[in-house]
């Protein structure tokens, strides 16, 4: 893997990110200020991956059309999903870690810890090695 | 949903120690040596293995400090316990021991005694996340980031624990 396809790997997710909270806060009324809370950080680190994408030489990759509505039917299910998500993204950004210099292993590190705390706040559990399960 | 059944234990040591391992016993040369066709030698970044080491340190004082606390303020078991069995599975993926080790002072108050140990679990993190941007191998930069954010988890439970 380079640093390109680790990039893109996490853009993936962040797209995915963009498109579940916004349908938990579309679907799930008690969760729609987290919901909004988690869209707008995501939307955030989405758009800045899309730039590092593309200053890598790469075309930066799309969201899909749906990531499976059946995994927004409640709210059990909505923080479920979350917290998956957010452990998928901590284990992209330290994949990414291993691939970049000082300026971008601190940009991971801002996702990871960001990520291993939302999952929390989400529900998932403390891991010892977040991202390394 | 109560702190202990935030606390679930995938259990990484053996998966962490073995990229630490493996990270000891490869040097920063080594990806380059490859490129030319050479066999690495294995030596150790010497940085890598501070860095590995002041993991180790620092954890083994979290730890005791959680035990004094624990000895301290004994209706604080059920809260710490959990945070101890995830902090020692760092511990050990780092390779560190709590042989020879003393705790940090643990505040008289229950809340302050806390609040410290939180305080602990946040300074290891940012430790680990200076070392971790400035380790030479991948692998070991990798496991100090994970064990930065994780400890970042550690420091947020412990500021959960009521007062």
């Amino acid at each position: 893997m380079t640093r390109l396809d680790d990039l893109q790997a996490w853009l993936a997710l962040e797209n995915e990110a963009v498109w579940l909270y916004g349908m938990i806060g579309a679907r799930v009324v008690n969760l729609a200020e987290p919901a909004r809370t988690s869209y707008d950080a995501h939307r955030v680190v989405r758009d800045r991956l899309r730039v590092l994408v593309d200053e890598a030489g790469g075309q930066p990759v799309g969201p899909a059309l749906t990531y499976g509505d059946e995994r927004v039917d409640s709210g059990r299910d909505s923080r479920a999903a979350a917290g998956n998500l957010e452990e998928r993204i901590a284990a992209a950004c330290v994949t990414l870690f291993g691939t970049v210099g000082a300026d971008g292993r601190r940009f991971a590190m801002s996702g990871l810890r960001r990520a291993a705390l939302a999952a929390l706040d989400w529900g998932a559990p403390v891991r010892a090695f977040p991202g390394l399960d | 949903m109560s702190r202990r059944a935030l606390l679930g234990t995938g259990l990484t040591a053996a998966t962490v120690a073995a990229a630490v391992v493996a990270a000891r016993a490869g040097g920063v040369l080594d990806d380059g040596l490859r490129v030319v066709g050479a066999e690495p030698h294995p030596e150790p970044d010497p940085g890598d293995t501070r860095h590995l080491k002041r993991a180790a340190t620092d954890q083994a004082v979290f730890i005791a400090t959680i035990d004094a606390t624990i000895e301290q303020h004994p209706d604080l078991e059920d809260d710490l316990d959990p945070v101890r069995v995830v902090a020692d599975e760092q511990l050990v993926a780092v390779g560190g021991n709590l042989a020879a080790t003393s705790a940090g002072p643990v505040p008289t108050g229950r809340r302050e005694a806390v609040t410290e140990l939180s305080r602990l679990a946040s300074e290891s993190a940012e430790a680990r996340e200076d070392d971790a941007v400035s380790s030479a191998s991948p692998d070991v930069a990798r496991v100090l980031a994970s064990m930065s954010a994780g400890l970042s988890q550690l420091a947020t439970t412990l500021g959960l624990v009521a007062p």
